[in-house]
């Protein structure tokens, strides 16, 4: 081992992942879980702290027996994550019950580090989702899947999330937890850049009309939605091809104003019967 | 000549000088090579001074099978299923070098699927192997003396439970 060896020993010896740039090191640890990323630290002293720089953080709780040494781990990855390197997205999908105080903490992280997205799947009945992922600047893109019968909750006022573009949320009870009834309500009215919304049996505690007021709404999807909405979504265009998803949507529909509908469109639904009159179409 | 065969043909030449033409529509799914053509700069043969000829090859393999359009819905879903069986066996090259030059390649022309899905590959191996293999399999050398490797094992032993 110690003679000088000749240039095809040395060729077949190069390490050719610690050589690639450290962004492409980086991107290849962002797509496991947070735990294998960590386990990295023990392959050289070059890996040892490369994972406390990673931009995109996926935790599941699924990686580990129990869930004490989840929350041991969480805690060691917030407390030795680089304080100076901006966090652009967290995954998170835990089952069992975890500690709110965790769930909270994890999330005041990654929004104080400027986040952009946020996925979090749960397993667990009337989860509160913490409201500091309801008051972030930086956040684009927002998820909430709840994979529980029993829903999970969020707040029910309006979310200040002035660069959200993506909202999607399965499953969730949008309710503050107070029981006074409330005429209507209007979630997205701060969040003035929503393009996406994707509302998959979610429902509402106490409140009689939904109202969604998004100047630049595109995408407009719900499903098995139990809600009474109100509609103003004035760069929501529908095509002949979206009759159909027009109609389910009228279905929820209280009334919408300012629907950018083409008239072909109406033409069609008017043939499948008096929905726009029952919508209250403006 | 079938009517597919219209398109505008480009022409690669690899670090090693071999020359390849494919056609516009596939060489687009490169933002690096789009971008060329943008500013009017693919009218000679494009230099791809950090592709060998035998990356080159597999790249262009891969660009060409994501080119392919389903004609109607019942073969989309055939084409899907296709695709991501093609993907699974296009990672697994005989050389492990191949890998790392395919990363290297779809980062340096900008083809974020190949990207995801050759990074991909090499995350689920890391993933997969104790911390002896992956050191092993992608020629990492340990400069630890055992008494630091211990030590950083315990200073993130949350992570090894």
């Amino acid at each position: 081992m110690n003679c000088v060896p000749d240039e095809a020993v040395v060729m077949t010896a190069i390490d050719r992942i610690s050589n690639l740039p450290l962004d492409l090191i980086h991107h290849i640890l962002s797509l496991m879980d947070m735990k294998y990323a960590v386990q990295t630290c023990v392959l050289s002293s070059e890996w040892k702290h490369i994972w406390t720089s990673l931009r995109h953080i996926k935790f599941s709780t699924s990686e580990f027996e129990q869930l004490g040494q989840f929350i041991r781990f969480a805690r060691h990855v917030i407390a030795h994550s680089n304080d100076q390197t901006d966090v652009s997205s967290l995954e998170l999908a835990f089952g069992g019950t975890l500690s709110q105080i965790l769930v909270k903490d994890l999330l005041n992280y990654v929004v104080s580090h400027n986040v952009h997205d946020i996925t979090i799947n749960t397993h667990e009945r009337d989860r509160k989702i913490p409201i500091c992922i309801f008051e972030s600047q930086s956040l684009k893109h927002l998820t909430l899947i709840n994979l529980d019968e029993n829903s999970c909750i969020v707040p029910q006022y309006p979310w200040d999330l002035p660069n959200l573009t993506t909202l999607n949320l399965s499953q969730i009870v949008l309710t503050d937890g107070r029981i006074d009834n409330q005429e209507s309500i209007d979630l997205f009215s701060k969040c003035a850049n929503l393009q996406n919304l994707y509302l998959e049996e979610c429902y509402m505690a106490a409140v009689k009309v939904f109202n969604v007021t998004t100047p630049r709404l595109e995408n407009l999807i719900l499903d098995k939605v139990d809600l009474h909405m109100r509609v103003c979504a004035p760069h929501l265009p529908f095509k002949k091809e979206d009759a159909h998803q027009l109609i389910e949507l009228f279905k929820n529909f209280k009334c919408a104003e300012f629907l950018n509908v083409y008239s072909n469109v109406i033409e069609e639904i008017e043939n499948r019967g008096g929905l726009m009159s029952s919508a209250g179409i403006c | 000549m079938s009517s597919s065969s219209s398109s505008k043909m480009i022409e690669l030449r690899s670090s090693d000088g071999e020359t390849f033409h494919v056609e516009e529509t596939v060489v687009l799914q490169s933002e690096t090579i789009k971008q060329m053509i943008d500013d009017d700069c693919a009218n000679a043969a494009i230099p791809l001074p950090n592709v060998t000829s035998m990356t080159l090859a597999k790249v262009i393999e891969y660009i060409k099978k994501h080119a392919e359009k389903p004609k109607d819905d019942d073969d989309k879903k055939v084409a899907e299923e296709d695709l991501k069986k093609f993907d699974a066996e296009f990672v697994k090259v005989d050389q492990e070098s191949m890998l790392f030059d395919l990363v290297r390649a779809a980062n340096y022309l900008n083809i974020k699927s190949l990207l995801d899905l050759t990074c991909q590959a090499v995350a689920d191996s890391i993933k997969d192997l104790s911390v002896e293999e992956v050191r092993k399999k992608f020629n990492i050398q340990n400069d630890f003396t055992p008494e630091e490797e211990a030590k950083v094992r315990k200073e993130n032993a949350w992570a090894f439970d």
